[in-house]
């Protein structure tokens, strides 16, 4: 009977779940009408083993006064009678829509860095809370920092490419994750950025940089990605171009415009290439380091 | 659809019989420790960034997750990772949901370059030749160098410590989160007097202190969140001077001296708010923040008496001010419209200076005025998202920009982006996403050839962060899920940035590849695959004013990736296996163009890392486990590979540091569940 409700258009089963939310018939005894069947379930039991599963505090769903499983699961209605009335689920096989399932959870887990959730990419594209989250375990799997960054990359597959190129941030190797940068439940910044721009994401861990220096760079003060791309690159840290040629981008004076042929030859294609001189990129506090010398 | 829990309707729900018997939240303490050691065998202390240790031979291995449920809900967490590794982590929690939390966190990381040899001993930030040193106009003269060449570990630690406090009052909650940074080691860095350059092992020793306070709060349809956030960064070096190796041709210029990064503050406040209703949505940010810097100046000069300086210390100041809007309103049940808006403004506030510039103690070049890019952007956009049919569904996308500079070579530029996504999901085992964008940038009043730094460049240089351009981009994403836990996905994605042709600079780039990753999951097995191939072509126009060049950087990244865990003997003879193995390989072509094509040698970097383990049950507490992790490497830089010391007569370098080796870890350790 079950394979009857899951043959039902996505609009006219979603159609059946609103009925029944509206309608609030909830069951008679709680969770206990519903552990009458499901309580053999591992998966359903794991719910007690994490925070969701507390009936001590009253911000738990379990707890005395609370919805229990239908305040996830919606009303209870006429599922326990034969027939398997749909409920709320959550996850893959779920079919409701990734913005029905999160209106759940963003009832109670509302503010702090959800606030910029709504008309954020991952709200826009359909991300399911239950696509990173799961309550019924010990630990939500999202605290596993490498599991977490899988679930970035398995839709981001330009940057899981980018962690294993030459120069990268140490993702691939566990010291860095996703979420050192970004929020995936939104910002209002530049690709959900933790910070407020790329330069003070960067200045998080990079305060060196920061200045102001006395001598500025004005790409280097106006963007860092201008000549880095902090997921990864074939050229040496993390640098969009290799030198000297990514200086030559912008350089093109009797000096700095020297056409290096050959590498490895004199100052210009040998050792650090421009910065053998020019070693302040990022900013000098030198009174004489205009060119960024000293 | 909205199922919030403050709009079920509860008008029926009979309490009295809700007891929930059958509801045993577990109580007590449950996790696991792991206790170990590893032995490492280290050719190469690269190896380190994936190996987690540089030491060789035996270390210590600790971990641990526990989990204890107090009284009232109170949980514990504790958790280590690689305790006796450089690269490590510890954290401890104690909280109550939606009541406090307090947490602390301490993470070691580390980043190591290479070995590197040079002649220079490090003394605090003082670079010292031997006693015995002879000084030579060229780097072939200096008759002791080889002798004098010693190793230094070029590696950078970086230890944080962190504390996190929140405090819940209904629907608000307040925070505290104190991190303190702290880097110890040294770097890759150069130094040069007039036309002779050195490289030196720079030593980094500093930190940075960083806090936030804040206020969450929400009620009905608002959410809101006020803020302040401060950093401090400490430098405990205030420049680095160096014996200069080379013949002191002008005056008696003995030693070299550098800036380092200096003193700095940043602070900021900040406020958010979210209103919706379901059909619309409003959201915006307003943040203020001064980043500020007064460390004292160092002599102009770099043996002999400094000339007078307009100021004792900088006195810098940069003000920012962002603010950034949001505007959603679904129209239908099947469309919507986003609109939004961002203003961004750096304004450098202090006064301005001529500054004397000292090329050597007996070269001057006039004194310099500092100048500062000031800058200001405002972005509007706006978008229309249709459903079409269920699962069919596509967003119409239209974003200007306007960029204004100061003390740039442009003075603004405007940027018209048009975009457009397609999602396909109307199939239960097939989904697809395409995506396409197009957008010009026009740049408007191109001053002169002179840069920010005064330099003269040849008039026809754009300096592409400036420029005009084009830019076209697309995306096909392909998701396949043939069985429940079978799933593949085919990823192509390309990019051309097109700049005029006939400027100097940035000719065109173009970004393409795809990639292919599969997972399949079973209750004893799990199972990946990844494969991708990203290509980049640079090409660039180069001028020196009296001829012109043309270069071309082609680069080819590829990586392949392999892994399985699988638990199937488990119940019969204890074990379980895994197994993680990445090939990557990137390379890079360099040719340049000027009448006849000149090469570069080879910028590559070759990759095989494998990490396997099995672990044993002993009993249902207990298990054993061995460990392999392995990493074969091989890199080569145009820059230096085959370099000597002395190579280059006006540089002296670290002889080539590229990297071969195949190192290796093999650990053994315990673990005790409860």
């Amino acid at each position: 009977a079950s394979s009857a409700w899951e043959d039902l258009p996505q609009e006219e089963y979603e159609a059946v779940l609103k009925g029944k939310f509206e309608q609030g018939n909830y069951s008679a005894k709680g969770a206990d009408n519903c552990l009458m069947c499901h309580r053999r379930n591992e998966t359903v039991m794991a719910l007690f083993e994490g925070v969701h599963g507390r009936t001590e505090n009253p911000a738990s769903p379990m707890s005395s006064g609370q919805l229990q499983c239908e305040a996830c699961h919606g009303p209870m209605g006429n599922h326990n009678r034969g027939g398997k009335e749909p409920m709320i689920t959550f996850g893959k096989g779920s079919q409701l829509s990734a913005s029905a399932q999160n209106s759940v959870c963003l009832s109670c887990h509302k503010g702090d860095d959800r606030l910029a959730w709504h008309g954020s990419t991952h709200d826009i594209e359909e991300v399911a809370c239950s696509s990173c989250h799961n309550v019924h375990a010990a630990q939500d799997p999202s605290r596993d920092k490498h599991a977490a960054d899988e679930n970035c990359l398995s839709c981001h597959q330009q940057q899981r490419a980018q962690i294993h190129q030459r120069s990268s941030h140490p993702i691939r190797t566990g010291q860095l994750n996703c979420t050192d940068c970004h929020n995936p439940h939104g910002t209002l910044n530049t690709a959900m950025l933790s910070e407020h721009n790329i330069n003070d994401n960067c200045y998080a861990c990079h305060a060196d940089k920061r200045g102001p220096f006395l001598w500025e760079h004005a790409p280097v003060a106006e963007d860092c990605s201008s000549c880095h791309n902090p997921h990864g690159s074939v050229n040496e840290a993390m640098l969009t171009q290799r030198t000297p040629l990514l200086c030559q981008s912008c350089h093109a004076g009797v000096h700095s415009g020297t056409p290096v042929s050959q590498s490895g030859q004199d100052a210009f294609g040998g050792g650090r290439s421009c910065l053998n001189c020019h070693n302040m990129v990022h900013g000098s506090n030198h009174p004489s380091g205009k060119l960024l010398q000293r | 659809l909205d199922f919030s829990l403050d709009k079920a309707n509860t008008a029926n729900v009979k309490w009295e019989g809700w007891e929930c018997k059958n509801c045993k939240p577990v109580s007590g303490s449950s996790g696991h420790f792991q206790i170990g050691v590893v032995d490492t065998n280290t050719d190469d202390i690269h190896s380190a960034n994936t190996l987690g240790t540089d030491k060789d031979g035996l270390s210590m291995r600790l971990g641990a997750d526990i989990n204890h449920w107090g009284e009232h809900d109170t949980r514990w967490i504790l958790s280590a990772k690689d305790l006796g590794l450089d690269i490590a982590s510890l954290a401890a929690s104690v909280s109550r949901a939606k009541n406090f939390s307090a947490a602390l966190r301490y993470r070691a990381m580390a980043r190591w370059d290479a070995t590197v040899y040079t002649p220079f001993a490090v003394n605090s930030n003082r670079f010292t030749l031997p006693d015995d040193w002879v000084r030579g106009a060229t780097t072939p003269m200096m008759t002791d160098l080889n002798d004098a060449l010693g190793p230094k570990d070029l590696k950078v630690e970086r230890d944080h410590f962190g504390l996190a406090l929140d405090k819940h009052f209904d629907d608000i909650r307040v925070y505290l989160d104190l991190e303190q940074q702290q880097r110890r080691g040294n770097k890759r860095a150069s130094s040069s007097l007039l036309t002779n350059s050195v490289a030196l092992p720079e030593r980094v020793d500093d930190h940075t202190t960083n806090y936030q306070i804040g206020l969450n709060a929400t009620g009905g349809l608002w959410q809101v969140a006020f803020g302040y956030q401060g950093s401090r960064y400490r430098n405990d070096a205030a420049a680095l001077v160096w014996d200069n190796p080379y013949s002191a041709t002008f005056g008696s210029a003995f030693e070299g001296r550098q800036s380092v990064a200096p003193d700095n503050d940043a602070d900021q406040v900040f406020g958010r708010a979210t209103w919706t209703n379901n059909r619309h949505l409003f959201s915006g940010q307003v943040v203020w923040g001064r980043h500020r810097q007064d460390d004292d100046l160092i002599p102009a000069t770099i043996n002999g008496p400094s000339p007078a300086l307009p100021t004792d210390s900088a006195d810098l100041k940069l003000d920012k001010l962002d603010a950034d809007l949001r505007y959603r309103v679904r129209l239908t049940d099947r469309a919507s419209l986003h609109a939004d808006y961002g203003y961004q403004d750096r304004d450098y506030r202090h006064p301005l200076y001529f500054y004397p510039q000292v090329i050597t103690d007996s070269i001057t070049r006039p004194a310099e005025l500092a100048l500062y890019p000031d800058k200001t952007e405002q972005q509007a956009g706006l978008k229309f998202s249709y459903r079409f049919a269920r699962g069919i569904s596509a967003d119409f996308g239209y974003r200007y920009q306007r960029d204004e500079w100061e003390n740039q070579q442009a003075d603004s530029a405007d940027t018209n982006r048009y975009y457009a996504k397609l999602r396909l999901k109307r199939w239960q085992k097939v989904q697809v996403w395409l995506e396409v964008a197009e957008d010009q940038r026009r740049t408007n009043g191109f001053s002169d050839s002179l840069d920010l730094n005064g330099i003269d460049n040849d008039e026809a240089l754009r300096q592409y962060h400036l420029a005009d351009r084009d830019q076209t981009e697309g995306k096909l994403m392909v998701q396949y899920q043939p069985l429940e836990r079978l799933n593949f996905q085919f990823t192509l994605d390309g990019q051309d940035q097109d700049y005029q042709s006939d400027a100097i600079g940035l000719d065109e780039v173009q970004r393409y590849g795809y990639d292919i990753h599969a997972t399949w999951y079973q209750d004893s097995y799990h199972l990946y695959l990844f494969y991708n191939d990203y290509k980049t072509k640079t090409r660039q126009n180069g001028s020196n004013i009296s001829s012109r060049w043309q270069a071309l950087q082609d680069d080819d990244a590829e990586s392949v990736g392999l892994g399985f865990e699988y638990s199937g003997l488990e119940e019969s003879s204890g074990l379980t296996f895994g197994l993680d193995a990445v090939y990557a390989d990137s390379d890079g072509l360099t040719q340049l163009e000027q009448g006849v094509i000149g090469r570069y040698d080879d910028i590559s970097s070759e990759r095989t890392t494998l990490d396997a383990y099995v672990r044993y049950r002993v009993n249902e507490h207990s298990s054993v486990q061995l460990d392999f992790l392995m990493q074969d490497y091989e890199d080569s830089n145009y820059l230096y590979s085959g370099l000597s010391a002395d190579s280059i007569g006006n540089v002296l370098f670290f002889p080539d540091f590229s990297h071969d080796y195949s190192d290796t870890r093999i650990g053994l350790s315990y673990r005790h569940d409860f």
